[in-house]
């Protein structure tokens, strides 16, 4: 059977080219559950990308009113009836005036969308809804006679149609059961509430002549109308690229061989104010450089802040952002549930097509959903990432030692983790790699330095008694360029000095 | 009775187009004692008409004059039902 694009964001990857052409659809779902939208897009769409006309037929809204409840979506409804792309042809169901004796047909109903059709050289038609006729129309046998009818006569007509009905109680799909009339495609809407968070999903009930997917794929509307992320297999068959792509930071370039692997995820974890957002900015901002686009998820601070903070260390981002280069997305992880996030995660990178991408942080989905939920989340984000070969930072904040969010670390391919360590009353930073796939690297660890210029890694030093750090170190760099008298002098000083206060240790948190 | 002004709206020339339209003429003659003006419209021909009168199933008749508009659907079988709704007496 061929398939005609549904004029929905997502949909034709699950339905593998879209919706039967030349067929009827039926979208079944409650009130508010979208299926007018999806019945308007299909039309709108169908006209500005895909050069078909389409009527909306309609029994309760007028045209106007059809403009105005779809007034804050961008379909265009307004400019395409101006340029006869689209009509909406309003049967008035008047049951006061309606007085019925006898026997009838729906012939009136054929002959205005005929003409409604042909008119504009239509090739999509939406009816919505077609469960008010049977509440206008008490003879059923009739009715439901001419639908059989009507159905034959749009495959007739060789346009393709999408048809929406109410969906009944205890999980009927329709509440007049149109199901049966429909044979080629039945898809459901809708729209659940689980504590407090909603969500919406979209499932293919059937699909005629083709496997389809038979979970369901979350979706959202806003202003652009539908979008439905297609959920793909969490892929083993993603091409592994051996390209590297730059950290952002010349001394991590160094320590990981280059960079990144395009195309793959690294989770930066670390307690608050261990430098990770610094480092991601860092890896956005050498995007840029590169020109390239760069979406910065950021699920704490607002654009601005960012852009502040990020400059008092010599990251300067409102020029990339000037120049359309960096999109810094903010949102609150509690204000929509997960598959929420995830359709405005894939949509917004659909829309910038970036080749880098960074969330910080990760960590807050867990109080929107379980662990367990938000690791399923975030595995199909990466998986999509993957998939579009998109090179990504995300940021967890964890304390020191702990794998974050219920082993995330698990489906990324690059671990580094910042600690704080404080000692003889400062505090220093320090980068270690975890763990990186694909890439000989040997449990390095760098310390991690930002200052006005921006960020660097120095190697840390090795003194006689360990790895040493901060002012231990500056003092230990001197007395290893001091002459052998001196030295021994000083040594002795030293190791006095840390006997009285105990050797510096690790210190959890920041 | 004032001039009565009727439109009936069939579907194409077929033998139920013809059977309504013999109907309503029938009953016409039967029970408008006045006179009364029959149009008949068929709105695979006229679909613009039938838009404009907002037609959805066939038959439909409409009385036109006098007001208030009336619409019966249907094949007019209930001669009893028509004349109740448009507000004649049996003869």
């Amino acid at each position: 059977m061929e398939r005609t694009p549904s004029g929905i964001s997502g949909l034709d990857e699950i339905t593998r080219g879209g919706l039967p052409k030349g067929r009827t659809t039926l979208v079944c779902g409650g009130p508010g559950c979208g299926k007018s939208m999806f019945g308007l897009q299909f039309l709108a769409k169908g006209a500005t990308d895909y050069g078909e006309p389409g009527v909306l037929l309609t029994f309760e809204e007028s045209e106007k009113d059809v403009l105005e409840n779809a007034a804050s979506v961008h379909l265009g409804l307004r400019g395409l009836i101006d340029d006869g792309k689209l009509a909406i042809a309003h049967i008035e169901l008047d049951r006061s005036e309606l007085e019925v004796v006898g026997v009838y047909s729906l012939d009136g109903l054929f002959a205005r969308l005929g003409l409604a059709i042909d008119r504009i050289g239509a090739k999509r038609v939406t009816i919505d809804t077609l469960e008010v006729l049977f509440s206008a129309l008490e003879n059923e046998t009739i009715l439901r006679a001419e639908l059989r009818r009507l159905f034959q006569w749009l495959k007739d007509k060789g346009v393709t149609a999408v048809v929406t009905a109410e969906s009944g109680r205890s999980g009927a799909l329709s509440r007049h059961g149109l199901e049966e009339y429909v044979s080629d495609c039945v898809m459901f809407v809708d729209h659940r509430v689980s504590e407090q968070v909603a969500t919406r999903v979209m499932r293919i009930v059937k699909y005629r002549g083709s496997e389809h997917g038979t979970g369901e794929y979350p979706f959202l509307i806003d202003e652009d109308g539908i979008t439905v992320v297609p959920i793909t297999a969490l892929g083993l068959d993603h091409p592994a690229s051996r390209e590297k792509v730059s950290t952002g930071i010349e001394s991590l370039d160094d320590m990981l061989g280059g960079g990144y692997f395009k195309g793959t995820t690294v989770l930066m974890s670390g307690s608050a104010g261990t430098g990770k957002s610094t480092i991601s900015a860092s890896f956005a901002k050498g995007a840029c450089e590169r020109g390239e686009r760069a979406a910065y998820f950021a699920f704490e601070e607002s654009p601005d802040q960012i852009v502040r903070n990020m400059s008092s260390v010599g990251i300067e981002l409102q020029q990339c952002i000037d120049e359309g280069l960096l999109h810094i997305i903010s949102t609150r992880p509690s204000v929509y549930g997960l598959e929420h996030h995830l359709a405005r995660v894939h949509k917004t990178i659909e829309q910038i097509d970036p080749q880098v991408v960074v969330m910080d942080p990760i960590t807050n989905f867990e109080i929107v959903g379980s662990g367990r939920e938000a690791k399923a989340m975030l595995t199909r984000i990466v998986d999509l990432l993957k998939s579009r070969e998109i090179t990504a930072v995300m940021t967890s904040l964890t304390a020191i030692e702990q794998d974050s969010m219920v082993g995330i670390s698990s489906i990324v391919d690059t671990w580094l983790q910042v600690r704080n360590f404080e000692a003889n009353g400062e505090r220093t930073r320090m980068l270690y790699i975890l763990k990186s796939r694909g890439m000989a690297h040997s449990n390095q660890v760098r310390e991690f330095r930002m200052s006005t210029e921006g960020v660097s890694l120095v190697d840390v030093y090795v003194g006689p008694q360990g790895v040493v750090f901060g002012s231990d170190r500056i003092e230990q760099e001197r007395l290893d360029s001091m002459g052998d008298h001196d030295l021994a002098e000083l040594e002795r000083r030293l190791a006095a000095a840390r006997a009285r206060q105990g050797i510096g240790t690790e210190a959890p948190g920041g | 009775m004032a001039d009565c002004k009727l439109a009936l709206f069939v579907a194409g020339t077929g033998p139920r187009a013809v059977a309504a339209e013999a109907n309503v003429r029938s009953f016409c003659e039967a029970h408008i004692k006045n006179g009364y003006e029959l149009h008949v419209v068929d709105v695979i021909a006229a679909p613009e008409t039938a838009e404009e009168h907002a037609i959805l199933a066939t038959p439909t008749l409409i009385r036109i004059d006098p007001q208030p508009p009336v619409r019966i659907i249907g094949d007019i079988s209930n001669t009893t039902r028509v004349l109740s709704i448009l507000g004649l007496s049996q003869s």
